[in-house]
C-alpha cells in the first residue's frame, strides 16, 4: 500500500501537531495568568487609594463627631433628656424676662422627645422683639421649633405683645461618652 | 525523466513563459535509477515513458453532454482492450456523419495502470514526488507545429520505432514498430511509407512531412526515399545545454506541458497520495513554525509576568495597614450612626426658614402710610405662612387704594417674600395681606 509510505511524514505532522497544541495551551494559559496577574495589580492600587480614602473619611467622620460633641450642652452626659428640656424652659424664662411660659408633657414620638412651650410676653420694641427672637431661634440643643407666633400691637401698654408657640424636642436615646464638648 | 526502454535520461531544466533552460543532462540504466533517486536532493519529477503496450482507436461515440463523455469512451476501452485498470487519453477530433448519423470522432490512447505504477512507485519507494506523468508522444506532439497541414513524426525507444500522426496539435494515430537497426535504414523507411499510405486511405488525411527526432536524423541510413519529405526536430526555444538537450527531446519538452492538463496520465490513486503527502509536510512546517512563533510569544509573556510579579510584590509591600484603617473607619462609623438622630435635628432646624429675618426684613418697609396692628405667622413646610393686618392712614379712597397697593408691592419685592392674597375694606381702610415666607 503505497499510503505506508506516508508514515513518516504523518508522524510529523502529528509530532508538529502535539507541539502545537501544546504551545497553544501554554499561550493561553500563560495569557490568563498574565490578566489575572493584572487584575490583581489593578485591584492592588485600587485598595491602595480606597485606603487613603477611608483614612480621610475616618477623620472627617472624626471631626464631624467633635462638631456635634460641640453643639452639646456641657450638662448633655450628666443630666437626664427630661432635665435637659426642663433646663431649657428655665433659660427662656431667665432669657425673656416678663414672659409667661406654659408648657405641656413630654411626649415621646418618632424616637424624639418633645415638649409643647406656650411663650406669652411683651416688648417694649419691635428691636428688642427681634432680638428675643434670635435668642429662640439660636438654641441649638434642645432646638426650639416656632410653630406659631402673633404678634400685636398694644394700645394700652405701648408696646407689642407676642404670643409664640412652639416644640422643644430633643433625640429619646443619649449617646454614651466622655461628656467633653469638643 | 524520460523512459526510453532501457535507457533512462534526466534533465535538469527549468521553464520561464515559451523558453526552456537545460542546466544538465544524464543517463541511468534502470540498476543505477535507484541509487540516483537516492541520492538525488531534487524531491519533483516530471516524467515521460516511451509505452509499448498501449491501445489505440478512432471511436465514435453518439453526441452527448460533455460529461458523460469520459464514461463513455471508458466503456468502450474496457470492452476493445481488456486491460483490467488502464487510463486513458482522448482527443476530439470532431463530428462526422457515420451511417447517416452524426457522431463524435475521438482517438483514443489507453495503458495499463500497472506499467504507470510501476514506474512511480519506485519515485515513492524514494520519497520523490512525481508531479506528472506524460506518454513521450504526446508531450512532443505538443511541440510540433502541425496547424496547417499534419506531421508523421518518428522517435526511437530502445531499436523500437513509434510513429505517430500530429494533426492540428492532436496525435490521431500511433504505430510502433521494430527495427533491425538503430538509426533509420531501409526497413524504417518502408514501415514509415506503410504508415502514410495507411493515414492517407483509413484516415483520409496524410503527412505533409515525416519529422524526424533526436538522434535520427544524425543517424540516417537509409537508401530508400521516404512517402514524404524528412524534415529534423529542431528546439528553437531552448537555452543552456541545447545542443546536448537535442537528444532529450521527450524530457525537455515535458518541461512545458501543464501538469493539470489532459495528457498527465497520474493515477487519480497516486494523484491523491502525492496531493496528501504534499499537505501533511505543509502543514507539518505550519505548525512547526507557528510552533515558534509561539513559544517566542510565550516566552516575552512570561518575561513579562516575572516584571508584574515584581510589581505585586511591592505594591503589596506598599500598602498601608488595611486592617487597622478598615477597623478605624468601622468604628468611626459606628459612632457616627449614634449621633444620627441629632445630625437629623441639627438638618431640621437648618431647614426651617430665619424667623429673625422674617421680622427685620418687616421692620424695613416704608410705614409712613399705613400701620401695622398684627403679624401672624404659622410653621409649614419649609415656609411660614404669614398674615399681616393693618390700617391706611391715607383720607382719600384713591390715596388709600395706592398706598396699599404700595405697601403689597414692597413686600412683594422683599427678599424670599410671596404675597399670596391682600385685600383693603375702603370703608375703615383696614387691610390683610397674606404672605408666604421662604429664604432657604
Amino acid at each position: 500500500m503505497i499510503y505506508e509510505r506516508l508514515k513518516k511524514v504523518l508522524t510529523y505532522y502529528l509530532l508538529t501537531g502535539i507541539v502545537l497544541g501544546v504551545v497553544v495551551i501554554a499561550i493561553a494559559l500563560v495569557g490568563k495568568y498574565e490578566e489575572n496577574l493584572a487584575l490583581s495589580i489593578d485591584s492592588f492600587e485600587k485598595i491602595r487609594v480606597n485606603s487613603i480614602r477611608m483614612a480621610r473619611a475616618t477623620e472627617e467622620k472624626e471631626r464631624i463627631i467633635s462638631d456635634i460633641k460641640g453643639l452639646l450642652p456641657a450638662a448633655y452626659y450628666s443630666a437626664s433628656n427630661e432635665g435637659l428640656l426642663l433646663s431649657a424652659i428655665d433659660s427662656i424664662k431667665a432669657n425673656i424676662r416678663g414672659s409667661d411660659v406654659t408648657i405641656a408633657n413630654i411626649e415621646n414620638k418618632g424616637g424624639e422627645l418633645t415638649l409643647p412651650v406656650g411663650i406669652k410676653t411683651s416688648f417694649d420694641s419691635y428691636g428688642m422683639l427681634v432680638d428675643r427672637i434670635g435668642y429662640l431661634q439660636g438654641l441649638a440643643y434642645p432646638h426650639f421649633r416656632v410653630e406659631k407666633i402673633n404678634i400685636e400691637r398694644s394700645e394700652e401698654m405701648g408696646g407689642l405683645i407676642c404670643n409664640i408657640t412652639g416644640t422643644f424636642t430633643i433625640p429619646a436615646e443619649k449617646v454614651e461618652g466622655e461628656g467633653s464638648n469638643g | 525523466m524520460s523512459f526510453e526502454d532501457s535507457v533512462i535520461k534526466v534533465v535538469y531544466a527549468s521553464s520561464k513563459g515559451d523558453n526552456v533552460t537545460v542546466t544538465d543532462t544524464l543517463n541511468l540504466n534502470d540498476e543505477q535509477f535507484d541509487n540516483f533517486l537516492l541520492q538525488e536532493k531534487t524531491n519533483q519529477f516530471i516524467v515521460t515513458h516511451s509505452f509499448k503496450d498501449f491501445f489505440q482507436e478512432i471511436l465514435f461515440i453518439p453526441p452527448v453532454k460533455n460529461k458523460y463523455v469520459e464514461s463513455l469512451i471508458e466503456a468502450e476501452i474496457k470492452r476493445k482492450a481488456l486491460f483490467p485498470s488502464f487510463s486513458f487519453i482522448h482527443t476530439d477530433l470532431g463530428e462526422k456523419v457515420v451511417d447517416g448519423k452524426k457522431m463524435r470522432e475521438v482517438f483514443v490512447f489507453a495503458v495499463r495502470n500497472d506499467e504507470i505504477n510501476g514506474i512511480v512507485n519506485r519515485f515513492v519507494q524514494r520519497d520523490k514526488v512525481v508531479k506528472a506523468f506524460y506518454p513521450d508522444i504526446f508531450v512532443m506532439a505538443s511541440m510540433i507545429d502541425s496547424k496547417d497541414k499534419p506531421v508523421l513524426c518518428v522517435i526511437e525507444a530502445g531499436l523500437n520505432k513509434t510513429l505517430f500522426l500530429v494533426n492540428k496539435g492532436n496525435v490521431s494515430f500511433v504505430r510502433t514498430v521494430q527495427s533491425l537497426e538503430h538509426g533509420l535504414g531501409d526497413l524504417d523507411i518502408q514501415n514509415i511509407n506503410m504508415t502514410v499510405n495507411y493515414c492517407w486511405q483509413s484516415l483520409k488525411m496524410g503527412p505533409s512531412i515525416v519529422m524526424l527526432t533526436e538522434h535520427l536524423c544524425r543517424n540516417y541510413n537509409a537508401t530508400m526515399n521516404a512517402a514524404a519529405p524528412i524534415a529534423c526536430l529542431t528546439q528553437r526555444y531552448v537555452s543552456g545545454k541545447s545542443d546536448a538537450a537535442h537528444d532529450y527531446t521527450a524530457a525537455v519538452s515535458a518541461v512545458l506541458v501543464p501538469a493539470s492538463g489532459k495528457t498527465n496520465l497520474l493515477t487519480k490513486e497516486f494523484k491523491r497520495f502525492f496531493q496528501l503527502r504534499q499537505f501533511l509536510i505543509y502543514s507539518s512546517l505550519l505548525f512547526l513554525i507557528s510552533s515558534f512563533i509561539g513559544a517566542g510569544y510565550a516566552a516575552y509573556s512570561t518575561n513579562k509576568i516575572t516584571e508584574m510579579k515584581k510589581r505585586l510584590i511591592s505594591a503589596r509591600m506598599t500598602l498601608p495597614g488595611i486592617e487597622g484603617t478598615v477597623t478605624a473607619y468601622d468604628s468611626k462609623s459606628e459612632e457616627l450612626n449614634r449621633y444620627a438622630p441629632y445630625i437629623a435635628s441639627i438638618n431640621s432646624a437648618a431647614s426651617t426658614p430665619d424667623l429673625q429675618g422674617f421680622l427685620f426684613l418687616l421692620s424695613k418697609l416704608n410705614m409712613d402710610n399705613v400701620k401695622f396692628v398684627s403679624v401672624s405667622l404659622t410653621s409649614g413646610e419649609n415656609v411660614f405662612h404669614s398674615e399681616l393686618k393693618g390700617s391706611v392712614k391715607s383720607d382719600s379712597y384713591g390715596d388709600a387704594q395706592r398706598d396699599f397697593q404700595l405697601l403689597v408691592d414692597r413686600i412683594g419685592k422683599l427678599k424670599g417674600f410671596a404675597v399670596t392674597d391682600h385685600s383693603l375694606d375702603l370703608k375703615n381702610k383696614e387691610f390683610q395681606i397674606k404672605a408666604d415666607f421662604n429664604d432657604l
